[in-house]
C-alpha cells in the first residue's frame, strides 16, 4: 500500500516517486500544499474508493498517517 | 493568527482596505473598498457576515464573507446566505484548517440568522467546502447561449461564421408564438425593489420591461469576446425568455459575439441552445449546507427544485 500511495502523490504532487521520502510530511514539502492535499484526497478517494471525513482529512497530513486512516476504513472499501 | 467573526457594519476602513488588497492578490483583480462595501451591504441594508483569519500583525490575512437574502422556500419566508470571497493569503495556504476555522468563525458569528447556506464556488473553493466544510452537491447549473460570432467561441467553429449571423438574425426576426405556463420551482430568491436596486446598480445593467414582464443583462468585453449575460428573466415563460434574448440581439447585436444565460430548468425555445458540457466556460456547481433544519429539510439538496441564475450570485 505505500507504494502504491507514493505513486498516487508523485503523480499529484507532479514530481518524481523518488522525491516521496518514507517520512513526507506536508509542511516540509513545498509542493504539497493545502489545496493538492485535497487533489491527494481527492485521488486516493477514486483509487481505493473510499471516502474520508473532514476530520481525518485534516489530520492526513503525513504518509504514515494517510496509510493509518486508509487501514482503518471498511475492507469491503479496498481494492 | 486568530479567527473572528464580524458583521460588516463592524468592520472599519482598515480593515476594508485589507480584505480589498486581499481580494485583489489572491483573485488577480482589483477591488475598490466602495466596491466591497456595495457588495456586503446587502438587501434592505442588511449586514453581511464575515469570518476573518488576522495574522501575527492583526491584519486580514484570510476571508470568508455570506451575504444574507430573502428565499421561499416550499412555501416558508426564508433567509439564504450566498457565501462569497473565500481567500486565504498564500503564505497560509499550507494549513487546510483554516479554511474550517473561518468557516466556524462566520457561522458562529450568523447563529440563528441565516437558514442555508449556498456558494458556486470555483474549483479551488470548491473542493475546501465539499471535503473540508462538508456542504452538499445540489447540481449543476447549464449554459444556453445564442452564438453571433461562432469562431469567437472555438476556433473550429470558423466555418460556422458565414453562417451564423444570417441563423441568427433569421431565429429573432420571426416572434414566435409564446407558450406555456411561468417555469416556477418551490426554491426561489424573492425579488424585491430593495434587491433589484442592490443587485443591479444603476448603470451597470440593462433593463427589458413589458407589461409587467421583467429581464436584466449586461454587456461584458473580456478578452476578445464580447458575450450579453442575461442575468435574469421574470416571469420565466419560454415566451418572455425569447422576447428578451430578441431585444438583446436587436439592442445589441452589433457590438456583442455571443449570448449567454446561465439557470436551473430553463423552458426550450427557439433562439437559445443549450451549451453542451464539453464546451462549457467552466462548470457551475450549486453546493449548499443547512443551518436551521428547523426550517429547511433535505428536498434543498435536489436541483429540480430549484429556481436558480446568474442574479443569485455576486458574478456578472
Amino acid at each position: 500500500m505505500k507504494n502504491d500511495i507514493k505513486k498516487i502523490m508523485a503523480s499529484v504532487f507532479m514530481t518524481g516517486e523518488k522525491n516521496i521520502a518514507d517520512d513526507i510530511r506536508q509542511g516540509d514539502f513545498e509542493k504539497w500544499d493545502s489545496l493538492q492535499h485535497l487533489n491527494l484526497v481527492v485521488a486516493l478517494e477514486e483509487h481505493y474508493h473510499v471516502t474520508f471525513e473532514p476530520a481525518e482529512i485534516m489530520d492526513m497530513t503525513d504518509l504514515g498517517k494517510i496509510i493509518l486512516y486508509l487501514e482503518k476504513k471498511p475492507s469491503k472499501q479496498l481494492p | 493568527m486568530k479567527y473572528l467573526g464580524k458583521l460588516t457594519s463592524q468592520l472599519n476602513a482598515r480593515e476594508f482596505r485589507e480584505i480589498s488588497d486581499l481580494f485583489a492578490a489572491v483573485f488577480n483583480k482589483p477591488v475598490s473598498t466602495e466596491q466591497l462595501q456595495a457588495k456586503y451591504r446587502a438587501p434592505s441594508r442588511r449586514d453581511s457576515y464575515h469570518g476573518l483569519m488576522t495574522d501575527n500583525d492583526g491584519r486580514i490575512a484570510g476571508a470568508l464573507t455570506v451575504i444574507p437574502f430573502d428565499y421561499s422556500c416550499f412555501g416558508k419566508k426564508v433567509v439564504f446566505g450566498c457565501a462569497v470571497d473565500l481567500m486565504v493569503d498564500k503564505k497560509y495556504r499550507n494549513d487546510i484548517t483554516v479554511m474550517k476555522k473561518m468557516h466556524d468563525a462566520v457561522t458562529g458569528l450568523i447563529g440563528n440568522g441565516i437558514d442555508f447556506l449556498y456558494a458556486v464556488p470555483n474549483r479551488n473553493s470548491y473542493l475546501y467546502f465539499r471535503k473540508i466544510l462538508g456542504w452538499n452537491e445540489i447540481g449543476s447549473l447549464n449554459y444556453y447561449c445564442l452564438p453571433l460570432h461562432a469562431s469567437k467561441l472555438s476556433p473550429k467553429l470558423k466555418g460556422l461564421d458565414i453562417i451564423s449571423r444570417p441563423a441568427v438574425a433569421l431565429l429573432n426576426g420571426v416572434q414566435w408564438p409564446s407558450t406555456g405556463a411561468a417555469f416556477e420551482r418551490p426554491v426561489a430568491k424573492t425579488i424585491s425593489p430593495d434587491f433589484l436596486t442592490y443587485r443591479y446598480p444603476a448603470g451597470q445593467y440593462a433593463a427589458i420591461e413589458k407589461s409587467g414582464q421583467c429581464a436584466r443583462y449586461s454587456v461584458v468585453k473580456e478578452d476578445a469576446l464580447t458575450t450579453a449575460y442575461l442575468i435574469d428573466v421574470w416571469p420565466l415563460t419560454a415566451g418572455w425568455l425569447s422576447e428578451s434574448v430578441r431585444h438583446i440581439w436587436r439592442e445589441e447585436r452589433r457590438t456583442i459575439d455571443l449570448i449567454l444565460y446561465a439557470g436551473t430548468g430553463v423552458p426550450r425555445v427557439h433562439n437559445l441552445f443549450k451549451v453542451p458540457a464539453r464546451f462549457e466556460p467552466r462548470a457551475l456547481h450549486l453546493i449548499g449546507k443547512v443551518l436551521n433544519p428547523e426550517s429547511i429539510n433535505d428536498r434543498i439538496y435536489q436541483i429540480k427544485n430549484w429556481q436558480f441564475n446568474l442574479s443569485d450570485l455576486d458574478v456578472r
